[in-house]
């Protein structure tokens, strides 16, 4: 790859890493938050409210924000069951069919969610709760994360057809390939997992 | 209609495309085609409320506890405490990574942490001990899949969503099937080394002051599960806020053990929120898949080629339970479950049947298409669990547990009342 592809791909992978943890704060805090209110509910009798709306609205920032960097960690799941069989060439192009299938679709999503947007904008729309929060704040951030999938995506697919044109398969294979088993379990097992000498 | 949409679902899906892509992209063709009116304008509007759906909120919950239990260090404490009391049958160890595998699942959602947790712990013991390896690894394998039948599960959630089925009704329905499941697979051992007693490796005998002294091991996952499942039939917590209180027990927990450092966090959360990510991408296309295809009546028209194959609901629901079976041979579990329950589970439960009854025969199905090759997770977790040997033992260990579930299928066929009698004891 060109030194521009390389910086391309470390400045996306920054900001995907950025947005991931961002999102996984988010989450840790509404297990807080909620936590919080079941025990004012159960334990003093005082109900707060909101929580769930709150954690509603989190789940979908902080998953929009995570999709980019599953898509770089190629976690978005794929039946390979077929593609197994084929040779590397072969895999190579549907690797990268398969990428701008996503790009094509995080980009749609991008756009419907930014109508979404613009007609909250317009409608001045807030939440019919008693919290009455102004929807366009929410959206605004899950819209974001939206985008920064469908960029991530396109720049994937602008690399790898890059990489397919120059008959580099197996660097094709390395940035949108199929996951394999083993990615899988070095994810549930990373040295700081449950260590196997501890064991006895 | 039905066969062109099979026929696109089959070539999207058999190009390896990905399957939120291949769902999305497919909705919006079906759209085109069929449809009276343009629903794509509803793409947006369904993507934000799908997403915002506080039931949901539950799976990063819940993935995000399973991370961190993962690195808490207690599947060793489980594994020993369970040996005590039962590597003294024939089958030694074999029985403590189902009963593990058992008490794991009780506290993890998933069946690949349950079965990475456990056989991380179990398979250094393999040849130290002597076992067999086919038929140790294949219970790790097949006990690992029981983390999406005992409550908590992602995949049930997941189904509960889908169908708007009750959540806590199906978490009850859940226990019972799932105790008798790992008592087949205690069993299923216990044949095995009674056939072959050369298949069973070493067997421990604890004293009875050991056993007892053991069981403080396990009371921080006892206290995970009375808080998680306790506080919904308590009536003080939904599903996703019993999700909260158990990240909250095992951050605590994890702190106990002095685990919860930043590295930990990190990983955690990376961990969790890329399978949410991966997960949410799915279910926003297969929210906006349900949409189009009700529209376009897909699912009567299903209903319509079953019911016109055969008038008996059993010979109906025969085939359907033979669909899954084949097809979980081929496909990863959560894209069977998402592409197949907005159509079969109508039909399903037109013909009759309860929908929290399906729910857990569902589970099952799902649990054996974990550990029929050549598509079956679990298989290949255990094989890269132990980075040696070929998949093969693997595969072989787990085929005597896949004919357990098969039994289990059709007692749980025979016998509704084992996935229904605790759900009507509450609601």
């Amino acid at each position: 790859m060109t030194s521009v592809q390389l910086r391309l791909l470390a400045v996306s992978r920054t900001l995907v890493r950025i947005a991931v943890w961002a999102s996984g704060l988010m989450i840790v805090a509404v297990a807080l938050l909620i936590g919080i209110e079941v025990l004012l509910r159960k334990f003093a009798g005082i109900s707060t409210g909101g929580a769930d709306e709150l954690s509603g609205y989190a789940l979908a920032i902080s998953s929009s924000w995570a999709f980019g960097f599953a898509l770089l960690r190629r976690a978005h799941v794929r039946v390979d069951a077929f593609h197994t069989w084929l040779g590397t060439r072969a895999r190579a192009y549907l690797d990268c069919l398969s990428v701008l299938c996503l790009a094509t679709y995080g980009t749609l999503l991008a756009y419907f969610g930014a109508s979404v947007l613009l007609d909250t904008i317009e409608l001045r729309a807030t939440s019919n709760t008693t919290l009455g929060v102004p929807l366009w704040i929410p959206q605004t951030l899950w819209l974001g994360g939206l985008v920064l999938f469908a960029a991530v995506g396109a720049l994937m697919f602008v690399l790898s057809l890059a990489m397919l044109v120059r008959r580099e398969f197996e660097t094709v294979q390395m940035l949108v390939g199929s996951r394999t088993v083993s990615d899988e379990i070095a994810d549930e097992i990373e040295p700081s997992a449950a260590l196997p000498t501890e064991s006895r | 209609m039905l066969q062109v949409s099979l026929i696109l679902l089959f070539i999207l899906i058999g190009l390896s495309i990905p399957v939120a892509a291949a769902l999305g992209l497919l909705a919006l063709i079906l759209d085109g085609i069929f449809s009276p009116m343009p629903l794509h304008r509803a793409m947006g509007d369904i993507a934000w409320s799908a997403s915002t759906e506080f039931l949901l909120v539950a799976i990063p919950l819940f993935v995000l506890m399973g991370e961190i239990l993962l690195r808490a260090g207690i599947a060793d404490k489980v594994y020993r405490a369970v040996s005590t009391w039962l590597s003294w049958l024939p089958g030694g160890l074999m029985h403590s990574n189902i009963g593990a595998c058992a008490s794991f699942a009780a506290i993890s959602g998933s069946t690949v942490a349950t079965a990475a947790t456990i056989g991380t712990v179990a398979i250094p013991q393999m040849d130290r001990n002597r076992y067999n390896r086919s038929l140790f690894l294949g219970t790790l394998a097949s006990g690992g899949t029981l983390g999406i039948l005992i409550p908590p599960s992602i995949n049930i959630i997941i189904y509960g969503a889908l169908t708007d089925t009750s959540i806590p009704e199906l978490y009850l329905a859940g226990i019972l099937p799932g105790l008798v499941l790992a008592g087949l697979f205690l069993g299923t051992v216990l044949v095995a080394c009674a056939l072959r007693p050369e298949l069973g490796g070493k067997r421990h005998t604890y004293s009875w002051t050991d056993r007892w002294r053991s069981l403080i091991d396990l009371i921080p996952p006892a206290l995970i599960f009375i808080v998680v499942i306790g506080s919904i039939y308590a009536g003080f917590a939904t599903p996703t806020e019993s999700a909260a209180l158990g990240v909250l027990c095992s951050m605590i927990l994890a702190a106990a053990k002095r685990r919860l450092t930043f590295e930990i966090i990190k990983h955690s959360m990376e961990g969790a929120m890329q399978t949410t990510a991966m997960i949410m991408l799915i279910i926003v296309a297969a929210f906006f898949l349900n949409l189009v295809l009700s529209t376009i009546g897909l699912p009567q028209a299903v209903s319509e080629f079953v019911t016109g194959q055969t008038h008996s609901p059993t010979i109906a629901l025969l085939l359907i339970i033979s669909l899954y079976l084949v097809l979980g041979l081929f496909l990863e579990t959560l894209t069977l479950m998402i592409i197949t329950v907005p159509i079969i589970a109508p039909v399903v439960f037109a013909l009759g049947y309860d929908p929290v009854w399906f729910g857990i025969l569902l589970m099952l199905l799902i649990e054996t298409a974990l550990i029929t090759p050549p598509v079956g997770l679990n298989l290949y977790v255990i094989q890269g669990v132990r980075k040696s040997g070929h998949v093969n033992e693997v595969i072989v260990g787990a085929l005597p547990f896949v004919a357990a579930l098969l039994v289990m299928i059709g007692m749980l066929m025979v016998f509704p009342q084992l996935a229904l009698m605790l759900p009507s004891q509450f609601y």
